[in-house]
């Protein structure tokens, strides 16, 4: 059985925008690795999102093997990789290039959102072509929360009064923070929400805080984006951002470390994410991730679940069998089969193991979906609509604008490695790929960002300090953003690379400094280990920025890293990040800078 | 110049003219399957009639897809118009007809296509949201009228509670899903009390400002009632329109929070959705496509997926007690649907 393009499944997830399809690292390489060989079978190639991979790779080896996996008298075999969403709607919008690369073609996507769908039928259509993504059936789904450790929830009211985004604009607005609750020693209200332009629990969070704004539940409008009140509350509930990122393990990952120092309250207050999320933290398997011997240990402070009064979205995993000129009609019919087989009462009582809601009406929302897991199987009451498309354009670009502004310190090694080889096929050096990629990530900054550069190398100046050098002062990317990518096209490689002495240094003349309504960050990338003789105090660093992150009065300045090259050393890095509750960044592969630098400067 | 020029004008078009027949003779059926299109709302029984009946090329489509290709077929692809057989709810294929009669075009279809089975049309509930209406501004049963004249109101200013946000109705595209286009028909009769209403009456502004309000409450879905059952607890809709056949058995089989949460309205007079199987005056056409009408399979298949069939079992979620009414109690003048969907169209813009 064919089931041709369906034009008729559109009408409410429409698209989001070209911007919220950004590439995504989500600290980590696509697995398209390792992919077994069908041998003669159909091979039903699906490329997921992340979070149900294990899910999804552990239902296809069973169908694999089942009786079921067969179209007249064909075997089936679905083989299963790993695509972000955002990275997952590029690929299909543009044809899914380069296989070799990106994985196989795909006969089956399957994003965190129906929306994604939307956007690439948008794109397609803006390009004049097809729609390729038909509506698929959810296959699971987890609403969007507002997570809060239980006793901050617990201040506000919860369980018994309902919480929303308008409580948290007025926690954000109120001098006192959390003292205005009794507990001053939590410090100000600090929320945790990624960047729409890259995560979807971040993008329904957007949405949300639009429609709450707006006093709505639907039809959000342009006209609603533009009303001052409108906009004040969505700088408002912006204000009180930590940082943004491109993925939410990253703040459940620094929770998770600050709860085990018992300095869990003083991170963060709140972080918009998927309910299943919860569940995974609330096991002590933050990221949702176990690795092999890794033992997973109950946090001390759990996190609950808030639905936000005014209204949520669903991520609803659809399985989207695309209607695109590489798949063929045998292999629509083998997808369609794997389809029906995961949506069997049986494989959808497994969704619930993963922390998911069953798509499947028949199988009830059972443990862990449950109040002894942070969440309530009896909420969310309201569901939120998906903004038509030129709406979700305007909502993403208000977005950039009253997202709350950075002050970062742009940290460049320029040290004698960095004109090794790092892309053979060119011929350029690290140094040569990682400038364009800095050049290029300028352009995400928003232009009340203020940004300058710093370079280092042992003894790159002739006067002290020494091993760095400022380069660009701080100012506006708007003014700045010229003499920026000018001294950054300048950088010609030198000596060593003092990283501890730089870390520190940046570190302290940012706090100096430090700008309480802005992201205060600095963005170290380094391709190797530290060579300073006169510095080798690793643990002296850590113990020093730890010391300056913790606590309710601390004027927390991030540390973002990026290990660049074979050479760089990312268990270290990995260790400032953490110290500094911020994430380091993986580009050991060099060709990889430019996305890794784009999902850096995600968080700002 | 001009000479050479003409050649090589002319090779194109032969070139051009040969991939295209090319094109045309790969679309055409070459294995010597009958070729059936199903409606979307079909999908599950033919899926099983694909698997039972040999010899049957089975697509699964929304009509309004089918219908604009074959709206759009020149009178020279009439003697095959790339299906056989079209089962999907009527009078989508009159629909068809009138709009190429406009165009001056021949018909695709045989007259009087055979009617297979047969489904109430419904409307979905939330219970609780049903109970809040029936006290307050149904004041008794809810049915359409009243549910278009609540739509969009804040259920806490009608008695319910403010959690429930607004009330929101839905049903599927009317100009591509042939549930869509009944259930809209549905409700147009019962707000001109009955199914003798002209077109000139669905563009008269108290009509139009009535359709308005209750689309405006929810956006149409690919599927409103799914979404409302999987997206339990929370109300993506609080009322749906459906036909019996699409609701009744999932509903039987869902989970029971969401079983006892829903409800099932029979609207008086009851309205139907009638799967006709319209064959197409193909030169071609497969024999075992009017095999397929005149047998029992195909009926067994639909009554197997919850539509009514004389003489078979009625599927786990099909009430039993419902009468049918001897036509479908809609209107059967099939323009008068299309008006339909031009009004809707105006509404929804």
């Amino acid at each position: 059985m064919t089931r041709p393009r369906s034009f008729a499944a559109l009408s409410l997830l429409l698209t989001l925008t070209a911007g919220a399809c950004s590439v995504s690292v989500e600290n980590g390489d696509d697995a398209s690795d390792g992919l077994e060989d069908p041998g003669d079978c159909i091979a039903v190639d699906m490329a997921v999102s992340p979070e149900k991979l294990d899910l999804l790779t552990d239902l296809a080896n069973t169908f694999n093997d089942s009786d079921e996996a067969e179209v007249d008298g064909d075997c089936i075999f679905v083989r299963v990789q790993r695509k972000s969403s955002g990275e997952g709607a590029n690929l299909v919008a543009d044809d899914w290039p380069d296989p070799d690369v990106n994985g196989p073609k795909p006969v089956i996507w399957s994003p965190a959102s129906s929306a994604w769908g939307a956007v690439v039928n948008q794109r397609k259509a803006d390009a004049g072509e097809d729609p390729v993504a038909p509506a698929g059936k959810p296959f699971m789904l987890t609403p969007l929360v507002i997570a809060m450790p239980e006793p901050m929830a617990t201040a506000l009211g919860y369980p018994d009064t309902p919480v929303g985004f308008a409580d948290i604009l007025r926690l954000a607005n109120d001098p006192a923070g959390w003292g205005a609750f009794g507990h001053p020693e939590w410090g100000p209200f600090r929320l945790g929400k990624t960047n729409p332009n890259f995560s979807t629990s971040a993008l329904h969070a957007t949405v949300a805080q639009y429609y709450a704004a707006a006093g709505k539940t639907t039809d959000l409008t342009l006209e609603d984006l533009n009303r001052p009140e409108v906009l004040d509350f969505a700088r408002g509930v912006e204000s009180a951002v930590v940082h943004y990122g491109d993925i939410t393990n990253t703040f459940l990952n620094n929770l998770y470390r600050a709860d085990a120092r018992g300095t869990a309250l003083t991170y963060v207050s709140a972080v918009a994410i998927e309910e299943k999320s919860i569940i995974d933290y609330n096991r002590g398997n933050p990221d949702g991730i176990l690795d092999p011997g890794e033992k997973p240990k109950k946090p001390r402070t759990p996190l609950v679940a808030v639905y936000p009064k005014e209204g949520t979205l669903f991520s609803d995993n659809p399985f989207i069998i695309l209607d695109s000129n590489w798949v063929s009609a045998k292999e629509k019919e083998a997808a369609a089969k794997f389809d029906a087989f995961v949506r069997e009462p049986e494989n959808q009582k497994r969704v619930l193991e993963f922390g998911f809601r069953p798509g499947n009406p028949s199988v009830a929302i059972d443990d862990p979906i449950h109040k002894s897991n942070g969440l309530d199987p009896s909420q969310p009451q309201t569901t939120l609509e998906v903004p038509e498309p030129e709406v979700l354009v305007g909502l993403i670009e208000k977005w950039g604008e009253t997202r709350k502004a950075a002050r970062v310190m742009l940290v460049i090694d320029v040290s004698g490695s960095m004109g090794d080889p790092g892309d053979e096929s060119t011929g350029e050096t690290k140094l040569d790929l990682a400038k364009r990629a800095a050049i290029n990530a300028l352009d995400q900054f928003k232009p009340e960002d203020e940004v300058g550069l710093r370079i280092f190398s042992t003894e790159i100046s002739g006067s002290e300090p020494t091993d760095y050098v400022d380069v660009v002062d701080f100012g506006p990317i708007s003014s700045n953003r010229e003499i920026l990518a000018s001294r950054i096209r300048d950088l010609v490689p030198t000596q060593g690379t003092p990283l501890y002495t730089v870390t520190e240094a940046s570190y302290r003349d940012m706090e100096a400094d430090f700008d309480p309504a802005r992201i205060n960050a600095v963005v170290i990338l380094s391709d190797g280990r530290n060579e300073d003789d006169r510095n080798r105090d690793l643990d002296g660093l850590i113990q020093f920025l730890r010391g300056q992150n913790e606590g309710q009065s601390s004027q927390p300045v991030r540390v973002f890293p990026i290990a660049f090259g074979g050479d760089a050393d990312l268990g270290t890095l990995q260790r400032i990040a953490e110290a500094t509750n911020a994430a380091a960044y993986d580009a050991v592969d060099p060709t990889t800078i430019e996305k890794v630098f784009i999902a850096v400067v995600s968080n700002f | 110049m001009k000479t050479v020029g003409a050649i090589v004008a002319a090779v194109v078009m032969v070139v051009a003219a040969v991939l295209i027949r090319a094109d045309i003779d790969d679309a055409r059926n070459t294995d010597g399957n009958a070729r059936l299109v199903c409606a979307t709302e079909l999908e599950e029984a033919c899926s099983q009639l694909d698997d039972a009946v040999g010899g049957l090329d089975v697509t699964v489509e929304a009509a309004g897809e089918t219908a604009e290709r074959l709206v759009a077929l020149p009178d020279s692809e009439v003697d095959d118009p790339g299906i056989d057989g079209w089962l999907v709810p009527g009078p989508w294929p009159q629909i068809v007809d009138i709009l190429r009669g406009q165009q001056q075009l021949q018909p695709v279809f045989e007259e009087s296509p055979t009617t297979l089975a047969r489904s109430p049309l419904v409307i979905v509930m939330r219970k609780d949201r049903g109970r809040v209406l029936e006290q307050g501004p149904c004041a008794g049963a809810v049915a359409w009228p009243c549910l278009g004249d609540v739509a969009g109101d804040e259920w806490d200013e009608l008695g319910g509670e403010a959690s429930w946000g607004s009330v929101k109705v839905a049903h599927t595209d009317p100009t591509t899903s042939a549930t869509g286009l009944l259930v809209l028909a549905q409700a147009a009769s019962e707000f001109f009390g009955g199914p003798g209403y002209s077109r000139a009456e669905l563009q008269t502004d108290e009509f139009l400002a009535w359709l308005e309000r209750l689309e405006d409450s929810g956006a149409p879905a690919a599927s409103p009632f799914e979404e409302m059952l999987s997206k339990f607890p929370t109300a993506v809709y609080d009322a749906a329109g459906a036909s019996e056949a699409e609701a009744g058995p999932v509903l039987a089989e869902a989970a029971p929070d969401r079983r006892d949460a829903f409800t099932l309205l029979y609207p008086e007079p009851v309205t139907t959705a009638d799967v006709v199987l319209a064959l197409t005056t193909s030169d071609d056409r497969d024999e075992d496509i009017a095999d397929l009408a005149a047998g029992g399979r195909a009926r067994q298949e639909l009554a197997e997926t919850g539509w009514r069939v004389d003489g078979q079992d009625l599927a786990e979620g099909v009430r039993k007690r419902i009468q049918l009414p001897a036509g479908t109690g809609l209107p059967t003048d099939a323009g008068v649907f299309i008006a339909l969907q031009d009004s809707w169209r105006q509404v929804t813009g």
